[in-house]
């Protein structure tokens, strides 16, 4: 507040030096007043244009003007200068003169940090940008500011008794602005807050309904296809054992291994379903992996090898045992033979490997089968886990397949606690490693006796 | 954020609205006050604010005041303040507005005062 007493008619009886002492002292006690009013208003605001209307206001009275405006800068990066709320000032005239006189303004605020009286900027303008700070009547802009960045600014009109703004008036605008600057922010900040939560359940919902349109989309698909299939196959098996000749034989072969195949590929998208679902039964029982492993192998070669790609297969005997369920087993292997056969060219080599290997401090048996094809590329390797990718998403892709086989093998691993884990490097073929945890059995030794002493 | 504040409003004559002010003037009701002036004016009728029963006016109260009058000041009607109560006045004085706002001692002076001007 001014300790420029204004001219005021002296009290006869009352000497004027004290007079105008006690006004000085009462318009301290206004000022002080007011800035724990606006404090109190502010803290208490959850409106932001409330909040703008309450800092005007506050600060027009307080100090006599008729006049003012306020600017927050928006944009991620704070760019661009918003009018949010102006009292008696001709807005186009100052939104104008702002455009114009902004970067200027921008900077003398940011490296004063205070309050500055509008003259103060005319070394730094042209004539024409000083000739409409002029014309606007604007008499001082003061910074509001945020971790010391500049987020806005005030502009306050010429005092209604004419009296100038000097230092004391300043401070007292700097600390109402320092308020009500930390209550802006915060404000902005839990406004963005809820808006990125809003838009966060937004998409978790839409999410949710995705999710549960594709499971519904299987199951039906699943059960609308699964009864015809399965009895077009039994009208095929039926047609075996009749007599045909031999271009019909082949022909009847070639649609009853196709259709065999389309029956496993929706069993396994059931199953996969089921697994989302978490429907799916797991039996884990107690086996010899080595066992299992060979016999598996023993069975896939002829098919492997009929595709041209020479498998081989290393299982040493003597390996712990293993808790699995066998049919879970299988059908990871069977996953990961056939992206192998899938995804190499003829003449490729396919590799089923059994040994031990110790991870995170526990003993594992590991299941690897290799291959030396061309490889995954590491921005596939990403997805690779993932349902419906696989590594060509176009239409025209070259392999078929829903692209669920790797997903649904990791599901199963997970459920009978395995890893499924891959590693790829592009021209050198891709490995696929399941670790399975070695049945522990724990046996509580009996305390012998203490020896006597005799 | 506000004592009570009751605001009162009845026609006098086809182009004047008195507004009577009871209670405190601050932060909440200077904004009930200024979107009240702001429709009088939008409804190109004078105002007359009666501020006899204002017994604490805050810094924004004061604010409201200045920025009713400036915007009736660029409009075709106008306002008056009329009958200051003691604590209004004397924080007017205090800030040396009393010959920048258009102050009248009682709503009938005012009230003659638009009607003369009209």
């Amino acid at each position: 507040m001014s300790t420029a007493a204004a001219k005021q008619p002296s009290d006869p009886g009352d000497p004027l030096p004290e007079k105008v002492a006690r006004e000085a002292v009462a318009r301290g006690e206004h000022s002080l007043k007011s800035l724990l009013e606006l404090s109190r208003d502010v803290s208490t605001s959850t409106d932001l244009y409330a909040t703008f209307d309450l800092l005007l206001l506050t600060i027009m009275g307080q100090f006599g003007t008729s006049r003012s405006a306020l600017w927050l800068l928006a944009g991620a990066h704070r760019e661009s200068a918003v009018l949010t709320r102006s009292h008696g000032f001709d807005q186009p005239m100052v939104k104008s003169m702002v455009d114009r006189c902004e970067p200027v303004l921008r900077e003398q605020l940011q490296r004063t940090s205070a309050p500055l009286l509008a003259w103060r900027l005319h070394p730094a303008l042209g004539p024409s940008e000083f000739r409409l700070l002029v014309e606007s009547e604007v008499a001082l802009f003061a910074p509001l500011l945020a971790e010391g960045e500049v987020m806005g600014w005030l502009a306050l009109g010429p005092r209604l008794n004419q009296l100038p703004y000097d230092p004391d008036d300043l401070a007292i605008l700097q600390t109402a602005l320092g308020m009500v600057s930390v209550s802006l922010h915060n404000t902005l900040l839990t406004r963005r807050l809820f808006e990125s939560n809003r838009q966060l359940q937004s998409w978790n919902a839409h999410l949710e309904e995705l999710d549960r349109l594709k499971t519904d989309f299987l199951n039906n698909v699943n059960h609308e296809i699964r009864t015809p299939i399965t009895v077009v196959m039994a009208s095929l098996e039926c047609l075996e054992g009749v007599v045909l000749n031999e271009q019909a034989r082949g022909l009847l072969q070639s649609a009853l291994t196709k259709s065999r195949q389309l029956h496993a590929r929706l069993e396994n998208l059931l199953s996969f379903s089921d697994a989302i679902n978490e429907r799916l039964p797991i039996c884990l029982k107690t086996e010899d992996l080595c066992a299992l492993v060979r016999a598996y192998y023993e069975e896939r070669l002829p098919g492997v090898t009929a595709e041209l790609r020479e498998f081989q297969c290393e299982a040493p005997a003597g390996l712990s045992t293993v808790r699995v369920d066998r049919q879970r087993f299988r059908q990871i292997l069977d996953q990961l033979v056939d992206n192998a056969v899938k995804f190499t060219p003829r003449g490729s080599h396919i590799r089923l490997d059994l040994g031990c290997v110790r991870h995170e401090d526990r003993d594992w048996i590991q299941v690897t089968l290799g291959d030396d094809g061309p490889g995954i590329p590491p921005e596939q390797m990403r997805s690779l886990f993932k349902s419906f990718e696989q590594g060509d998403g176009s239409s025209t892709r070259e392999v078929g397949g829903l692209g669920m086989g790797l997903a649904f093998a990791s599901l199963l691993a997970r459920r009978m606690d395995c890893l499924l884990r891959a590693r790829s490097e592009v021209g050198r073929g891709a490995t696929f490693e399941l670790l399975v945890p070695i049945a522990t059995l724990t046996i509580t030794a009996a305390r012998r006796p203490e020896p006597s002493s005799s | 954020m506000s004592a009570e504040c009751e605001i009162e409003s009845f026609q006098v004559g086809s182009s004047i609205k008195v507004t009577r002010v009871c209670g405190t003037l601050d932060a909440h009701s200077a904004m009930l006050l200024v979107d009240h002036a702001s429709r009088v004016r939008g409804a190109k009728q004078h105002l007359v604010l009666n501020l006899a029963g204002v017994f604490l006016i805050a810094s924004s109260g004061v604010g409201a005041l200045l920025a009713m009058v400036e915007e009736f000041r660029h409009g075709p009607t106008s306002m008056r303040i009329a009958a200051p109560s003691p604590a209004v006045d004397s924080v007017i004085r205090l800030l040396n507005l009393y010959d920048f706002l258009p102050i009248d001692p009682d709503e009938e002076v005012a009230v003659a005062t638009l009607e003369a001007a009209a």
